[in-house]
């Protein structure tokens, strides 16, 4: 673990970016105990002024005319689509741990819900070779999104989130090298 | 990797223990759920293709809700168990990274396409409550003619809800499809539009239509299957295309003249009485109007029409006699052609429903015939309406000059720019759009000009559409994958045929069906519409599983759908009668109807639109490719794979003569408007024209991979003027979209 301090941070930043994901509302995000650094930070600067932070959420993410920030994995396959191995592949993996999204119309490759099963998996003291399999599954292609979102984020909270995820990424591609 | 099965909820007792030391994720519950099963979930569904009209069947196979692999439904005898290119590419608009997910609202107040709308999600509630307030809103202040809805008039709960708020300002594409035969149609023949027994023709007569790559399979396979049986096809186009090369022969005709050539073709049949007497005699009007029939096309010999078309008069006189003479005829018209796009088409699918009354095929074998399908009841035989509103208010299009297109309820977008934009500036207050975009206009530019004038704007799609760009809400709509319905099937109807159109995969996102926001909206403005008599809300289910009742197709939708294809088999029995108005039971050559509302009752010689002069000395034509659907393909990944931008096809004489090389870049300029293309040589066009493919030069930013590619055709199409086409009669109000003529410049 290259960027992280220790394994609860880990656990909680990971937990932190896939709620900053899932979530337009920055009132709605709940910042764990005990979770420290730069996206606590400006999760917590956001709640005290929500609106450009949504705006920002909307235009990034769900913009009919905006940018291109995906954030589903199979958008970043080699055939870009909706639902794609990708979607079934991290299906695979819920369900071999009991659980399914909440939403069954929102595809499961949301980096969203890959950054907290991913916690998750963390979180209950998975062995280290489930976990870097899963991020070599699903956790690695977002360095591509990361990247995407640093280039056209204009929000700090949004800027933040692309380093973090940016820094787990380059984590996991160590981990995959080894 | 072996990896062993845990549970990750906390409370659910095997986990807990390993998580209590743990920091807790709780955003993980508030995401996930138990799972409900492990394995994932295989189906075989049957259904219909939602690509373009005909629904052949599909078959579509699906794991864990999602589509794996479709394919044609084997023994539909509608499509021959097969689906075309772009329907096997379906799934491609399912499954479209760009496709519309949530409801969105526009934040920022200036509109045009440089600004950023500032799109925020909201919920569906929040989305009809405000639609319904503005549409309230701007009906009571302004009148019901300040609302245009942009919209074929279909299915049922939505043209329902149009009519129980009083529409005036409905349009639609059909001006630029078949809207003049089904105007000439229902008086000569009383027959639809798009019903050719092609498999049984032994002459087929083909006036523009591109009918193979046009890719509508039913009818490609009626025509292949024509060949194999010795039949011979004929076919009159200023390009080459597939079915030329399918065709027996084919005919280069100058661009516009058609009609000169259909009209030369009946005078040689009326002329030397080689007409069908028995049918004639028996099924037509012509002897009660024979005088004025054959003083009327006499004027018109082959050598007349030579002039006009470059066809010889030999061969034009040689094809009218081997039409007439095969006891198995037929000259269709139909979609996207030249027939439908010359300010003469109007006349010309008049020509032609005489070419094919003369040959004596109507509802015969191998000529047009009526379909034979199930009789489905619609929304209003189940849940019959209180009396609707009388529209008032004056029509943005001016159909009301027309009344044969506003017979038909025509919506006319040809001429929809010029009354936003000159006849009744400001008029439109509110426009909603379902499923179109300003692509679909002649000089697109005009349109989203007057576009910006409207004060309140909604688009239904499924794309990102260049008009979302100016929307002030959008929603998402479903693609046929996700939605059910009754196909009864008319294209291939010897017989009755129907196919239960199920829901393959479950709706995305929030995406939603126009009937419920039919549904929606008519609760909140016009709640007795939208009522069962016992007081209940409409139920779209029970709607549909009533209908499904009465037309016999099953005790209930679920039970239609089990059996996929409902067949009633039965042999085909000529009628005797023809449902024409005003004809009495009898085609009509001569339709008195046509002595009066800027009509004619016999098809006149009329040129097309424009001309080549010295300013604009070229022919300018387009086409829908065989790989694309209209507009809305070119972002769908296959397709778009297959062909990814438009060029502008030229013949290497005429770029010889301009100095242009094969790739460069080339202005095409006309007095609307002008475009930049890559040259492509090609030797199946006219020396005197140009080609360009419809469909591309999106802007939407969001159309990842269609933005940018290609030019928008339309750009080079003047709109048109509703008093122009009462000047030059075309009063089925023929969008012109082929008479545009332009210079050419290399660059």
């Amino acid at each position: 673990m290259t960027n992280m301090p220790d394994r609860s941070a880990l656990i909680l930043n990971m937990a932190l970016a896939g709620q900053v994901l899932l979530k337009s509302d920055p009132r709605t995000i709940a910042v764990p105990d005990g979770a420290e650094g730069t996206l606590a930070d400006e999760v917590l600067l956001a709640q005290a002024a929500p609106e450009a932070a949504e705006l920002e959420y909307n235009r990034l993410f769900l913009n009919p005319i905006g940018v291109e920030c995906y954030l589903w994995q199979s958008v970043y396959a080699d055939q870009p689509r909706l639902l794609g191995p990708a979607h079934h592949s991290a299906l695979d993996w819920f369900r071999r741990y009991g659980a399914e999204p909440q939403d069954p119309q929102e595809p499961a490759d949301h980096l969203g819900l890959l950054l907290l099963f991913h916690a998750r998996l963390i979180e209950a003291d998975e062995p280290v070779e489930t976990i870097d399999a899963f991020a070599r599954d699903h956790i690695v292609w977002a360095a591509q999104f990361a990247a995407k979102l640093k280039q056209e984020a204009r929000h700090p909270l949004y800027l933040a989130l692309a380093r973090e995820i940016e820094s787990m990424c380059s984590d996991k591609s160590g981990a995959q090298a080894m | 990797m072996s990896i062993s099965r845990r549970n990750l909820f906390r409370l659910s007792g095997a986990a807990g223990a390993g998580l209590a030391a743990a920091p807790p994720v709780q955003a993980f519950e508030d995401f996930f759920q138990p799972a409900r099963s492990v394995y994932a979930d295989m189906k075989t569904v049957v259904s219909a293709c939602g690509t373009c009209s005909p629904a052949c069947g599909m078959l579509a196979r699906t794991k864990d809700g999602v589509i794996q692999f479709i394919d044609g439904l084997p023994g539909d005898a509608h499509s021959n168990g097969r689906l075309c290119g772009k329907g096997a590419a379906g799934a491609g608009f399912l499954y479209d990274p760009d496709r519309l997910k949530y409801p969105m609202k526009r934040t920022n107040p200036r509109k045009g396409f440089d600004e950023d709308p500032g799109f925020v999600r909201i919920t569906w509630t929040e989305a009809l409550d405000t639609i319904a307030a503005k549409i309230t809103h701007y009906k009571t202040n302004f009148g019901a003619e300040s609302l245009m809805f942009v919209t074929l008039p279909s299915p049922d709960p939505w043209l329902r809800f149009m009519r129980s708020i009083g529409v005036v300002n409905r349009i639609d594409h059909r001006d630029e499809c078949f809207q003049t035969d089904m105007v000439v149609l229902r008086h000569t023949t009383g027959g639809k539009t798009w019903c050719n027994d092609f498999a049984n023709s032994k002459y087929i007569l083909l006036f523009g239509w591109d009918i193979l790559a046009k890719a509508k399979l039913v009818y490609a396979n009626g025509i292949l299957d024509a060949r194999d049986n010795g039949a011979k096809v004929v076919h009159f186009s200023p390009t080459y295309t597939a079915t030329s090369r399918a065709s027996s022969e084919w005919h280069n005709i100058r661009p516009g003249s058609d009609l000169a050539v259909a009209l030369a073709m009946i005078n040689v049949i009326v002329s030397e009485n080689l007409y069908n007497k028995s049918f004639v005699d028996s099924f037509t009007n012509f002897a009660q109007f024979e005088t004025q029939i054959r003083t009327h096309f006499a004027e018109y010999t082959p050598a007349w029409a030579e002039t006009l078309s470059d066809v010889p008069a030999a061969v034009i006189t040689r094809i009218a006699r081997e039409f007439a003479a095969s006891n198995a005829s037929i000259a269709p018209s139909h979609k996207k052609t030249l027939c439908a796009n010359y300010n003469n088409a109007t006349q010309l699918v008049h020509a032609i429903a005489i070419l094919n009354i003369l040959a004596g095929t109507i509802d015969r074998p191998g000529g047009r015939y009526f379909p034979r399908t199930h009789s489905v009841p619609g929304m209003d035989a189940v849940y019959p309406p209180p009396a609707y509103p009388a529209p008032t208010g004056r029509r943005v299009d001016g159909r009301d000059k027309l009344p044969h297109a506003a017979a038909v309820d025509a919506g006319i977008f040809s001429t929809t720019a010029d009354g936003m934009l000159n006849k009744f500036p400001g008029m439109i207050k509110f426009a909603m759009w379902r499923d179109y975009t300003t692509l679909a206009f002649p000089d697109p530019p005009s349109m989203e000009k007057a576009m910006q004038s409207v004060e309140f704007s909604v688009v239904y799609d499924f794309l990102p559409t260049d008009t979302a760009s100016l929307a002030d809400i959008v929603l998402p709509g479903t693609v046929n994958f996700e939605t059910s319905d009754i196909m009864v099937r008319d294209y291939n109807a010897r017989f009755p045929q129907s196919l239960a159109r199920s829901v393959v995969v479950p709706p995305m996102f929030e995406v939603r069906s126009i009937g419920f926001v039919a549904l929606e909206l008519g609760k909140r403005l016009a709640p007795d519409y939208f009522k069962a008599s016992d007081g209940s809300w409409i139920n779209l289910n029970t709607l549909l599983d009533e209908r499904t009742r009465r037309a016999g197709l099953g005790e209930n939708f679920a039970d239609f759908a089990s059996k996929g294809i409902v067949e009633a088999p039965a042999p085909f029995v000529p009628r005797t009668t023809f449902p024409t108005v005003g004809g009495t039971n009898k085609c009509q050559i001569y339709v008195p109807a046509f002595e009066t509302g800027n009509a004619e009752p016999l098809p006149k010689w009329r040129p097309k639109r424009h001309q080549p002069d010295a300013t604009f000395p070229y022919y300018y034509m387009t086409y829908i490719p065989a790989v694309h659907r209209r507009n809305t393909s070119q972002n769908n990944a296959v397709l778009h794979e297959m062909m990814s931008e438009n060029e502008a096809l030229i013949n290497p004489k005429l770029a010889a003569r301009l100095n242009l090389k094969d790739g460069q870049l080339l202005l095409i300029r006309s007095r609307a408007g002008q475009i930049e293309l890559k040259a492509k040589f090609t030797e199946m066009i006219r020396d005197d024209s140009v080609l360009v493919a419809h469909g591309f030069g999106h802007r939407s930013r969001l159309l990842s991979k269609s933005r940018g590619k290609g030019a928008r055709d339309g750009d080079v199409i003047p709109y048109a003027k509703i008093d122009d086409f009462v000047a030059t009669r075309n009063f089925g109000a023929a969008s012109c979209i082929m008479d545009a003529v332009v210079n050419l410049t290399p660059l």
